[in-house]
Order: C-alpha cells, then sequence, then structure tokens
C-alpha cells in the first residue's frame, strides 16, 4: 500500500482511494487500475473514481458497481452472473435460483417444445423476443432457427421450431395446457431477467415515495421520506 | 349439457402452478427494489399478497358474474 502510494505521488488521489476502499472490498485490481493513473490531479482524482466503478446509494448505503456495462452483460448472459460479478452474492443467487427455476419449469410442462425462434408462414413466434431476455438458457432456439435459415438440419430436436402448424397443434394437444404455461413461465423468466440487467446496470430502483403530508410552518419535513431518497449524483460523476 | 358454476372447473392442482410463479416474481422484484437482505425479503412478502390479493378481487369478479351473468 505504501509503495502503490509513492508511486502515486499524488496525496489527493490516495485519499480518495482510501475513502473508496471499504466499498471496495478485496479491491486489489481495482488499485491497480487506479495506479495506472499518474496525470495531474483534477484529471488523475477523476480517473480514479472511474476506476473504482460506480458508485451508486442503495438503501442509504455506498454500492459500488464496478463495471456496470460488464455487469449488464453478463447479467444477460446468465441471471445473476453480473451480481456475482459485481460482489453482491446473495440477490446473484436468488436471481439465478428464482429466473432458471422459472424457466426450467416452463421447459418441463411444456415438454422442453416451448423455446424455439421461428419468423415464418407457420407461425411468428414473437414470445421467443421476451425467452431471450434470459440470454444463454434461450440461444440455442436461435441457434436452431438460424440453421434452418440456412437450409441446414437442425441438430436433434432440442428447441426446434415446428415445421408445420400441424405439428404445432399436436404439441398443443399433448400437453394439454402445459405448453401455454411453459410459454408463459418462460417469457415471465426472460422479462424477469431483464430486470435483473437493469438492476446490475444501474443499481436498485428506488421504491416510490409515500405520499407525505405537507409540513406545517416552521415543521421539519418527514424524515424517514428524506431518507428514501437516493442519490443517483455519484454515478453520473 | 350442464354447465359448471365454478370457473376453475378443470383441477385444483393447476393452481399450484402459481406458487413457483410467484415466489420468482416476487424475490426478483424484491431484489430490484433493495440491496439489503431483510428489506428484500420484506419487499417480496408484501409484493406476494398484494399480487395474491389483486387476483383473488379478479376471480371473485369473474365468478360473480359467470354465476349472475351467464
Amino acid at each position: 500500500m505504501a509503495l502503490a502510494e509513492a508511486d502515486l505521488g499524488d496525496i489527493g488521489l490516495a485519499a480518495t482511494i482510501e475513502a473508496l476502499k471499504p466499498s471496495l472490498g478485496r479491491g486489489c485490481t481495482r488499485f491497480k487500475m487506479a495506479k495506472k493513473n499518474t496525470k495531474p490531479q483534477a484529471k488523475t482524482v477523476q480517473s480514479s473514481s472511474a476506476a473504482a466503478g460506480d458508485v451508486v446509494m442503495a438503501d442509504g448505503e455506498p454500492l459500488n458497481l464496478r463495471n456496470r456495462y460488464l455487469a449488464a452483460f453478463l447479467a444477460w448472459i446468465i441471471p445473476g452472473a453480473g451480481h456475482y460479478y459485481q460482489r453482491r452474492y446473495f440477490k446473484a443467487a436468488v436471481f439465478f435460483v428464482c429466473i432458471i427455476s422459472s424457466f426450467l419449469i416452463g421447459m418441463l410442462v411444456a415438454g422442453n417444445r416451448c423455446v424455439y425462434a421461428s419468423w415464418n408462414q407457420t407461425e411468428v413466434r414473437w414470445q421467443y423476443v421476451l425467452q431471450a431476455g434470459i440470454g444463454l438458457p434461450a440461444m440455442p432456439a436461435a441457434y436452431q432457427a438460424w440453421r434452418i435459415r440456412s437450409n441446414e438440419d437442425p441438430i436433434g430436436t432440442f428447441m426446434v421450431a415446428p415445421r408445420h402448424t400441424w405439428t404445432l397443434d399436436s404439441w398443443h394437444r399433448e400437453t394439454a395446457s402445459g405448453f401455454d404455461m411453459g410459454t408463459l413461465y418462460t417469457m415471465i423468466a426472460g422479462l424477469l431477467n431483464i430486470l435483473a440487467v437493469f438492476d446490475a446496470y444501474a443499481g436498485p430502483l428506488p421504491p416510490p415515495l409515500p405520499k407525505s403530508k405537507s409540513p406545517k410552518k416552521g415543521e421539519d419535513p418527514d424524515p424517514e421520506s428524506a431518507d428514501v431518497k437516493q442519490p443517483d449524483a455519484a454515478s453520473s460523476s | 349439457m350442464e354447465s359448471e358454476p365454478w370457473i376453475i372447473s378443470t383441477s385444483w392442482l393447476y393452481l399450484f402452478l402459481y406458487l413457483p410463479l410467484m415466489i420468482a416474481v416476487s424475490m426478483v422484484i424484491g431484489a430490484t427494489r433493495h440491496e439489503q437482505t431483510p428489506l428484500i425479503i420484506r419487499q417480496s412478502l408484501r409484493t406476494a399478497v398484494w399480487v395474491t390479493s389483486f387476483m383473488l378481487v379478479i376471480y371473485v369478479v369473474l365468478q360473480f358474474v359467470s354465476l349472475v351473468f351467464v
């Protein structure tokens, strides 16, 4: 630490890093990134906060989102992966378990047939747009559709779109309402993952402010509602 | 053909499909609102109760319409 400070040769930067250390946890990698910035003081302090990641306020405490773009991408690819990267382990587990289990239950009740991509005369499968929100688990369907479009045989039958309408009819008949329920489950799983992506990118969405009564003259506004306001100023800097 | 008086005429077992979906939705919504675990759990419970109540109200209205007007 002392060596790094000496290398930086910048007291302002060192103080900024010290202030950010608690929110960084084991911030060795971040610290190395800050070490590269040895330019004039004003720019260096600014870049040190960028190297430390975007810090937003959540539940009254600073939250380091690290590289928010990478986190959002990881969150889309695998539910919870972006939060794991941000060291938000409980939320990563919640997102992974809830979203993946919804997707798997949907696949189960529909007999592994409800996720496929199709945009032709047989069916315009707009539901896949929402299902694709879950990222990697729904990608085989896009690959299979691409193979069919390229006049190649699909690999196996997993996530392959029905070739004819009567095939689709038979799927509905065989699974009873399971096909529709499975489609619903997988669509909701994709939508939930989009919420998780936003959470990885920008932190938790503040709950709506309660309707506070207008304070009387000479009376302080409700301190609790004031706490609920979560400034996002730190992230914009 | 005798009409079924209750809307849920297929099987009550279908209602069990609601449970995992409700748990997943309320937990994810709770987790996107808060960062601390107790607050996430509390928000999830609140969401689950709210959505369930809303669905019950819709069910009662539809059942009423079904019994009275159909």
